[in-house]
């Protein structure tokens, strides 16, 4: 018995793998960092049913199955009314919440969150906030997170503020990633090999086995990354 | 261009048709259980060898009602290495536990017990994969 229920085992982990994996496509790129602590909980709950469809023998894959993709087909749908209509997209995510208004503290709107001084102060160091009258407003996020806006005369000064001309920076372009030329890029920047190779003894690379990374930015400017990095001393950050 | 244009439909209707044929296959795996039950059922003869059971043991014919539960055995172990992967293995194991109390039931020759397992047997046989 035990090693039929291994090559059940497997195949029910195959189809509980692989139906994740696409049902998660289907819900889209939502960052860990952007989720509403009902997204947290939702996550944990399909997970889960995608374990006990592994590792529950007592009850056949199917069921198990069928709650997977039902919880994942509501998550979707959700996902679709909140873009839809964003009155649905209030109830079902909620709203962000101004904490700091002008400067004062919202205390009647903290209140109704069950959100403390203690959590805004905290979570205003971790914004590197260490003195609450730098603030002008802070912003309690749908995910918890708080977004926060300094008073004008606290905010970094930016080469517009100095009057400083600056250029266009635009994306880097891969072009060697891990000993290997991303043929597709060089063809899209209009390059060869030639160049490449060319643009690498510059740097006093003899062969392309030799790079970890090479990129190129919009100045044309070639970043290159060795593998042997000649370095004489590391820095130890450990204790 | 033309090309270009035309790797790249082919590879927006994978996108999707791959993943659906993926889900489509993992489904049929799971459903397999309960159509495949009545051909394997028929082809191997179990309904049929319960009820001839149950006649030998109402009659008291014990190495009848014996062989019976041999040739019982022997066809629930080819029905479930393929009924394995799509029903609950649980429900196969209590059969075979039925099975053993039939043939210890059958060997003190006590036809009223054999019988009741003999009916849960075929019971946990109907839920199968149901």
């Amino acid at each position: 018995m035990l090693i039929s229920e291994v090559h059940v085992e497997i195949l029910r982990a195959t189809i509980g793998f692989f139906t994740l994996l696409i049902l998660t496509r289907l819900l889209g790129k939502q960052q860990v960092s952007e989720l509403t602590v009902f997204d947290y909980i939702l996550g944990i709950t399909i997970g889960s049913t995608a374990s006990s469809l592994t590792t529950d023998l007592t009850s056949s894959a199917l069921p198990h199955w069928v709650g997977l993709v039902t919880w994942v087909g509501f998550a979707f749908l959700m996902q679709v009314v909140s873009v839809k209509w964003r009155k649905a997209s209030r109830l079902v995510d909620g709203v962000p919440s101004v904490v700091i208004m002008n400067g004062m503290i919202m205390e009647d709107a903290m209140r109704k969150m069950r959100y403390t001084v203690s959590d805004l102060l905290e979570q205003l160091r971790s914004k590197d906030v260490f003195d609450i009258k730098q603030v002008e407003f802070a912003v309690l996020e749908r995910n918890g997170q708080i977004s926060v806006l300094k008073k004008s005369q606290y905010q970094p000064a930016t080469p517009k503020d100095l009057n400083l001309s600056t250029g266009y920076e635009g994306l880097q372009t891969v072009i060697i990633y891990d000993g290997t030329v991303l043929e597709q890029n060089l063809k899209h920047l209009n390059l060869d090999r030639i160049w490449l190779q060319s643009e690498l003894s510059k740097h006093g690379v003899n062969g392309i086995s030799e790079v970890l990374l090479a990129s190129l930015d919009t100045q044309g400017v070639l970043y290159v990354d060795k593998y042997k990095d000649h370095l004489v001393k590391l820095t130890d950050l450990s204790d | 261009m033309g090309q270009a244009k035309g790797n790249a439909k082919f590879k927006n209707v994978s996108a999707y048709l791959l993943p659906i044929l993926i889900l489509g296959i993992f489904l049929a795996v799971m459903v397999s259980g309960s159509v495949l039950k009545e051909p394997l059922d028929t082809r191997h003869q179990i309904s049929k060898t319960f009820s001839e059971m149950e006649t030998n043991l109402k009659e008291k014919n014990w190495p009848e009602a014996a062989a019976n539960t041999q040739f019982l055995r022997s066809s629930l172990n080819n029905t479930f290495k393929i009924l394995r992967y799509s029903v609950e293995l649980d429900e196969m194991a209590d059969i075979m536990s039925n099975l053993d109390r039939i043939e210890g039931f059958i060997q003190a020759n006590d036809g009223e017990n054999a019988l009741g397992e003999l009916y849960e047997a075929r019971g946990h046989w109907r839920e199968l994969g149901s």
